[in-house]
């Protein structure tokens, strides 16, 4: 995986490609669809990919700080790089915490 | 006259027969009599015992509501509770869990495990009740139920342990009740208290695992620091409409509430079952799957859902399952050099109440509201004016006040909002709109969002205290409150 890393952001950074992104609880709402295509760098962070699904999605904004980002249902630690390919799903994650 | 002996002597013999026959019939009769007398006798006789049975069961239910009461706990900062030990399976026990018993994996060392571990559910509501009713079926040893609440009638869609008669009754007592009835060798604690910074720790110390079964921000960010520094696993569940979310906080090296997120939501941006809706058997879901990974944490079995968030979207019937971190090295609370060394102020730090209960809100000056009864007069009168209602439009499903105009708040500040306004505006010939919502606290935000937007045009903007709720109440009591 670290070698992929390096061999991609190596030369292509500035390639992109079109990944799915699931909206959840609170994005859902915001977002006003539960899923979207959205163009990102190949290699990219959370923090970057997050800040181009405010830029579509500009009701998320309130909630940027406080989502979990999770890229093929495994969680995004803050500020480690991604590469991502077309298949990939990503995933916005707000916590649920009013309710029953 | 020997024609009349003769007569005579026939009706002599006639009366004769007659007496004999007579006779019988009052035989029969008695007969019949002391027939039914002894059936009566018979029903009375069942009847009195079925009367002795009810009054029995009376008796043994108000026992145990006593008992209940008895055990009751509303001020925890001085309790005590025994240790629980493990005991070898009795026959009662053994045939009780047999089902459960024999799936090689658990068997009677899950079982034992199981008896003698002790469980606290923060909060019985929609999550708590599934998952008491679930650990009291399998045999937990003990659990703890807090809740600082009373039973109303809206909960019953979806906190199942609670019924019709109940109504009013401490929720914690309610549940026990509950669980009693299923299964009356579970040890209950119930506590009719607020969960607070300062009797937290007090109360978890005294369990083995903690389920968050809340409603509210600041008490999962206060049940977290708790069970970091009480060092209990904590099953943390959560729902609301039709989504769930599940996991197991603080076990084993993997992250605590606070390592994924460090920073509370924004208040605004959380909402509570009473405005955001619920269906009844996502939480049923949730806590049944709570009670299922705590069962797991006691008895060893299987994988608990540490480092790993279950999601269920009940309206695409799909469960994912994301891969999450270990706890944060730099975590304020689990970290290695934790700032967070005792119970903080969790109100604050979170910006909202330690509760779902709606509260008023005071965002206009007093001479922008007005209260049921003026705007009553207003539509007494036929003052000209607009009214908006700001609700979604299935709540004007539910009830609305005729001739009015709906725009959800979301859509009110949209450039087509304000086109209608202005058309209907000119249309009524009148520069007075009121807002009106459910409770008088969406109707101020939407007074402040029409001032920016309509302020050129002179109007004069008002909400109605208190909303439709005010309505029903003081006003119109055939409108339906919700």
């Amino acid at each position: 995986m670290a070698s992929q890393v390096q061999e991609v952001a190596g030369g292509m950074t500035e390639r992109e490609v079109s990944v799915s992104v699931l909206f959840f609880a609170g994005a859902r709402d915001l977002a006003g669809v539960e899923r979207s295509a959205i163009t990102l760098p190949v290699v990219t962070t959370p923090e970057q990919l997050l800040a181009r699904v405010v830029r579509s999605f500009g009701e998320l904004d309130i909630i940027r700080d406080s989502v979990i980002i999770s890229l093929n249902q495994e969680y995004c630690v803050p500020g480690q790089e991604l590469v991502l390919s077309a298949e990939d799903e990503v995933a916005i994650i707000p916590p649920i915490s009013g309710g029953v | 006259m020997g024609d009349r002996v003769k007569v005579e002597d026939v009706n002599v013999i006639r009366e004769g027969a007659g007496e004999r026959k007579d006779e019988k019939e009052r035989e029969k009769n008695g007969e019949k009599m002391a027939k039914k007398r002894e059936r009566l006798i018979e029903e009375l006789r069942k009847k009195e015992s079925e009367n002795q049975d009810l009054q029995q069961k009376l008796e043994k239910r108000e026992e145990d509501v006593q008992a209940i009461l008895a055990k009751l706990i509303q001020d925890p900062t001085n309790h005590i509770i025994p240790d629980k030990h493990q005991h070898p399976l009795n026959h009662r026990e053994v045939a009780r869990y047999s089902r459960q018993l024999i799936l090689p994996e658990f068997g009677p060392e899950g079982q034992r495990k199981l008896s003698s571990t002790s469980v606290l559910i923060v909060g019985c509501g929609g999550l708590g009740c599934p998952a008491a009713i679930y650990l009291a079926a399998a045999g937990v040893g003990r659990l703890g139920l807090i809740d600082y609440d009373t039973v109303e009638l809206n909960n019953l869609h979806r906190q199942i342990l609670h019924t019709e008669g109940r109504v009013g009754v401490a929720k914690a007592v309610s549940i026990a009740l509950s669980v009693k009835a299923l299964n009356s060798h579970v040890e209950l604690v119930p506590y009719e208290v607020v969960l607070t910074s300062q009797v937290a720790l007090t109360i978890i110390s005294k369990y083995d695992i903690v389920l968050d079964c809340t409603d509210n921000v600041a008490t999962r960010y206060l049940l977290n620091d708790a069970c970091v520094l009480g060092n209990k696993p904590l099953v943390s569940g959560s729902a609301l409409r039709y989504e769930g979310q599940l996991t197991v906080y603080h076990h084993n090296g993997g992250p605590c509430f606070r390592c994924l997120h460090p920073k509370p939501p924004p208040p605004e941006t959380v909402t509570n079952c009473s405005d955001g809706g619920v269906l009844g058997v996502v939480p049923g879901m949730i806590g049944c799957l709570q009670a299922l990974e705590a069962i797991k944490l006691a008895s060893g079995l299987g994988t608990p859902l540490s480092r790993k968030l279950l999601l269920f979207d009940a309206l695409q019937g799909t469960f994912r399952t994301v891969k999450l971190r270990g706890g944060r090295s730099d975590c304020e609370v689990c970290g290695e050099t934790p700032t967070i060394t005792k119970l903080i102020d969790y109100e604050q730090f979170c910006g909202a109440a330690a509760t779902d209960k709606e509260k008023g809100v005071q965002l206009l000056e007093a001479d922008k509201r007005v209260t049921v009864e003026e705007y009553r007069d207003v539509r007494v009168k036929d003052t000209p004016h607009l009214l908006i209602d700001v609700r979604l439009p299935v709540e004007l499903e539910i009830c609305a006040l005729p001739n009015c105009i709906n725009i959800p708040l979301k859509q009110l500040g949209k450039p087509n909002s304000i086109a209608v306004i202005e058309e209907k505006l000119s249309s009524v010939r009148t520069k007075s709109i009121y807002c009106v919502c459910r409770r008088g606290n969406d109707s101020q935000l939407a007074v402040k969002q029409l001032e920016s937007t309509l302020s050129e045009h002179g109007c004069q903007i008002k909400d109605i205290i208190g909303g439709l709720t005010a309505w029903a109440n003081k006003i119109d009591p055939t409108l339906p409150v919700y």
